[in-house]
């Protein structure tokens, strides 16, 4: 212990009072000798006049105003003591508080690094998106912009400083070896001059980079630069992506990241004629900066009278464009990223907010405790000089000790926890890390159980408590504590019914999903995607080789039953969907056009996926480039362009096209849920076209067959389409598990934080019971001296137990239905307040609760009156 | 012999502590020696009194210490009246007479009542 004396210079000042006294002992003793005694008889004199001189010095210590730090130490040693005496209540407080902390570290994390911290890029808070909305046609949150809209906008809009389009790309890339895909970003030059970021070697764009074709550079994150370079010179070398070569022209810095923590190179962005010229067509991504002082509304406001203004140069779609609702939506770029995670996420926030009060209320209840059960001890410290700062500094202390621990040993945890969760899913996941703010916020929760729990120990104290516990022991004290206690309990119960209630709904929701048909196959179904590699503007025709290729090889490998081919698999994301219109349909004034998904496929796709035909056919060899246009409707589309009618043989046409030009309906599908098994995304139906007459680079296999089949596959690919990498290789219900990974990482958080309200509420119930059997001794032993039978002591605690449980739920019920209309969106086909799960909930609360009722409640039962009496 | 811990009114030694420095610099030994000489060997202050309570008047600011030097040359702490104690001393003192008058008149009283 001498360490922290030295630390704090106590030393010198102990050394000094050692001086003084040893002045006086040693004058008295060379006065008495003077006197005529012998010096060891002086000796013996003064000591037994003067008093120990340890206890001398051990009384001017206490009377010294004592450095806080002394105070501090002398009562962590008091601290440290009462722990030695009741390891297992103070493992218990440090558990709780460790896992409410944790549990809140994780999720606090997560959402102060995308809701609450701005964006890691100069002045983020500045950055805005626009995106093209058409309500009306049933697309009201797409991601996109056109080309055109880039180029429209540039200089127009006074309050937008700098702008740049991006468009996530996902090639292979190699250095001669085996290609691997990676995600990347295709940026305007403009792009990272908007971030301001500088690249830590060589340059970033140049505007002619920008020109289709004319250079072919690369930016690499610090990461693939790494791993692609060893660390090695890279700027002026040579990468091959996409089966193209490319010359590295900088590496950005290390901290360098934008949204996605897989975005790992950029192209430069170019835009053909075409594209230049293209409005609506919203398959970019636009970013921009604000002029300082400028605001969102500003740019709103700019960007709809230049959108007035095209309007008036394009006659031809301006009514089709305001039937539509055409609005072009402005927002700070962070809040428009997070949109569709804001919500989940300030909920689960709440819920582990919940475990942090459950958590709370056991550390106030276990300290209340614990403080009656010492008041005899803190009245003779009293008694003995303790002044009433002294013992408010030791309760303290008492209470923060074992909470700080705990919240040290929780931030750790929940750290080592958020890495485990997969967090990819969100969105901005690359910007995921903890800052100081979270540790304020986890070790300030901390210390607050701390604090709280360190004043509710003071409320034994007060003087009319403490002058009754002189007298009386500490039984008068403590009939008033248990109304506190048992409120306690009533609130664990409450919140742990209202997240287990969660659990409830979350997983009832996913049972719900699962049950939901898609309306195609899922078992021995498989898909794998890739891009056709090749120059960038390459003959149709190739394509069409390669797909053909690639379709009647896999078809061709033993195992495969069915393949075939189309832009995208089921449940991905990202379709693409395009305006078109149906021959004879004519439309209300006012009405708007509508954008159905649409999807290119080759024979084989829908018989793969086992899509039901209701009429006509299905696409064959005979449908081919040369031959006319064709396409297959859903059932959603024939009933609203032909209700009760035939569509077989009808035409559709695309805007701005005469529609004896269009396509032939030649047959109708089943409607499907293409993207999750919710239903989201496109809700105006999904028409197909032949692959062959629309071919694409981007392709996605699909097959059925077993489970042998997928290593075929992969070994296959290769000989079939050189250069090409394969990816996303997934069983349909591997993708079916995809599209449900948000809600259940949901799920399981939920089920985390409320498996430990549940244990935590059963602690806390367990710890009020076992305290009242041991305040009601006496008058357990009178009842059974005068003739109660065991079991109806067994059955006075568990009633008064249960009642506090009943209490709860119902309490828990009532917070369950006032968050309605926060949790109704995160469901599906359940309601927030489900009778049945209801029912579970409680009965399994009830269970876990009578359980931790039943042990002291037995422990009462099975007293010996004599020995409960003797003992009071 | 009194062990003012036990018999001495509570804030006397405080009192007594201070009126005794207040005659000029001095150390802990002298003044322990000065009350037992002035009091007729009544008041004897043992060092487990005196010297918390010396301690404690330093931490009000009542008595100021300082190390310096004894007629033999040995090194001591020696304590001084300071301003703060100068008034506390006047002020206690005064009430301390006026109890001790009022003490003095009721133990005056004659035994079986009022006259």
């Amino acid at each position: 212990m001498s360490w922290w004396r030295t630390l704090i210079g106590r030393g010198r000042q102990e050394s000094k009072l050692l001086k003084e006294l040893d002045f006086h002992v040693e004058e008295r003793v060379a006065d008495l000798i003077g006197s005529g005694l012998a010096e060891s008889e002086a000796r013996r004199r003064v000591r037994h006049e003067f008093g120990g001189l340890e206890q001398v010095r051990e009384q001017c210590r206490d009377v010294r105003p004592g450095l806080w730090l002394e105070w501090l130490v002398r009562d962590l040693e008091h601290s440290l003591r009462a722990i030695r005496q009741r390891p297992v209540l103070a493992l218990t407080i440090v558990l709780t508080v460790a896992a409410c902390v944790a549990v809140n570290t994780a999720v606090f994390t997560v959402v102060d690094s995308l809701l609450l911290r701005p964006l890691s890029f100069d002045a983020a808070d500045r950055l805005i998106s626009m995106t093209n909305q058409y309500p009306k046609a049933g697309i009201w949150d797409q991601d996109g912009s056109a080309a055109g809209d880039y180029i429209d906008r540039e200089g127009a809009l006074p309050a937008v400083a700098e702008q740049a389009l991006y468009q996530f790309v996902t090639f292979p890339v190699d250095r001669g070896g085996a290609a691997a895909q990676v995600r990347g970003l295709s940026v305007t030059p403009s792009f990272f001059p908007l971030l301001r970021v500088r690249p830590a070697q060589g340059r970033l764009f140049a505007e002619s980079e920008s020109e289709p074709g004319k250079y072919r550079a690369v930016i690499l994150t610090d990461g693939l630069w790494r791993e692609m370079f060893g660390g090695a010179e890279a700027v002026g070398h040579q990468l091959r992506i996409n089966g193209q070569p490319y010359t590295v022209a900088g590496v950005l810095p290390a901290g360098f990241r934008f949204i996605a923590a897989d975005v790992r190179y950029f192209l430069p962005l170019a835009l053909s004629p075409m594209e230049k010229r293209g409005r609506h067509a919203n398959g970019f991504r636009y970013l921009a900066r604000l002029r300082d002082g400028a605001t969102v509304a500003q740019a709103q406001a700019q960007v709809d009278a230049l959108n007035a203004r095209v309007l008036d140069q394009i006659p031809a779609f301006k009514r089709m464009l305001i039937d539509a609702g055409f609005r072009t939506r402005v927002d700070a770029f962070q809040p428009w990223l997070m949109r569709r995670v804001r919500s989940g996420l300030w909920l689960l926030w709440a819920g582990a907010f919940l475990v942090l009060l459950v958590g709370g209320a056991n550390l106030a209840g276990l300290s209340l405790a614990r403080a009656y059960a010492r008041v005899p001890e803190t009245a003779a410290r009293i008694a003995l000089g303790a002044t009433r700062g002294d013992v408010i500094r030791q309760c303290l202390v008492d209470g923060v000790v074992p909470a700080l621990v705990g919240g040290l040993l929780g931030i750790a945890g929940g750290i080592l926890a958020l890495r485990r969760l997969d967090t990819e899913l969100l969105p901005g996941a690359a910007e995921i890390g903890a800052s100081p703010v979270v540790l304020c916020y986890a070790l300030g929760a901390a210390v607050l159980a701390g604090v709280v729990s360190g004043l509710v120990s003071l409320i034994p104290l007060r003087r009319l408590e403490l002058a009754r516990a002189v007298q009386n022991g500490s039984r008068a004290a403590t009939v008033r504590s248990t109304h506190l206690r048992r409120a306690f309990v009533v609130a664990q119960v409450a919140l742990a019914f209202v997240l287990l209630n969660g659990t409830g709904i979350l997983t009832a929701s996913i049972r719900e999903l699962f049950r939901v048909d898609p309306g195609f196959r899922i078992g021995d179904v498989w898909t794998a995607s890739t891009y056709l590699p090749g120059a960038a503007h390459s003959q149709a025709s190739d394509l069409r080789m390669a797909m053909d290729r690639i379709t009647s090889g896999v078809r061709e490998l033993a195992g495969v039953e069915l393949a075939g081919g189309g832009t995208s698999a089921p449940f991905s994301s990202g379709y693409d969907d395009n305006v078109i219109f149906a021959e004879g349909y004519t439309m209300n004034p006012g009405e708007s056009a509508i954008s159905p998904i649409r999807l290119h496929v080759t024979p084989g796709y829908l018989e793969t996926l086992g899509v039901g035909l209701t009429k006509g056919r299905l696409f064959d060899e005979s449908d081919t480039n040369e031959s006319r246009r064709v396409v297959i409707v859903d059932e959603k589309l024939a009933r609203r362009f032909w209700p009760n009618q035939d569509p077989v043989g009808r035409r559709m046409y695309y805007p701005g096209t005469p529609p004896a030009t269009g396509l032939t309906v030649v047959g109708v599908v089943r409607s499907i849920r293409l993207e999750d098994l919710a239903g989201s995304g496109n809700a105006n139906g999904i028409y197909y076209l032949p692959w062959s007459q629309g071919p694409n680079r981007k392709l996605s296999v699909v097959w059925r067959g077993r489970s042998e089949t997928v290593a075929a596959v992969r070994k296959e690919f290769s000989r079939l389409a050189p250069g090409a990498a394969l990816f996303d290789v997934r069983s349909m219900a591997e993708r079916r598990e995809l599209t449900l990974s948000a809600r259940r990482a949901a799920q399981t958080l939920v089920l985390i934080f409320a498996s430990v309200a549940v244990l935590l509420t059963a602690i806390g119930i367990n710890g009020l019971l076992a305290f009242l059997v041991t305040q009601k001794q006496r008058e357990i032993g009178i009842r059974l001296a005068i003739g109660s039978r065991p079991i109806e002591v067994f059955r006075l605690f568990l009633r008064d137990g249960v009642s506090l449980v009943i209490w709860g739920l119902l309490a828990g019920l009532g917070v369950a239905a006032a968050l309605k209309p926060w949790v109704v969106n995160q469901l599906y086909g359940v309601a927030a307040v489900e009778l049945s799960i209801v029912a579970i909930v409680a009965a399994l609360i009830t269970v876990v609760s009578i359980a931790a009722i039943a042990i002291p409640a037995y422990r009462a039962a099975r007293l010996d009156p004599i020995v409960a009496l003797r003992e009071n | 012999m009194i062990s003012p811990k036990s018999d001495l009114p509570q804030g006397t030694l405080d009192l007594l502590i201070l009126k005794t420095v207040a005659l000029g610099p001095v150390h802990g030994y002298a003044i322990a020696q000065r009350l037992q000489q002035i009091s007729n060997d009544v008041v004897q202050v043992p060092g487990g009194s005196l010297y918390p309570a010396l301690h404690r008047l330093e931490h009000r600011k009542w008595i100021v210490a300082e190390w310096g030097q004894t007629g033999s040359g040995r090194d001591a702490k020696f304590y001084r009246l300071s301003r703060l104690g100068k008034k506390h001393l006047q002020a206690s003192s005064e009430s301390w007479q006026r109890l001790s008058n009022a003490v003095g008149l009721i133990l005056g009283m004659a035994e079986g009542g009022t006259q």
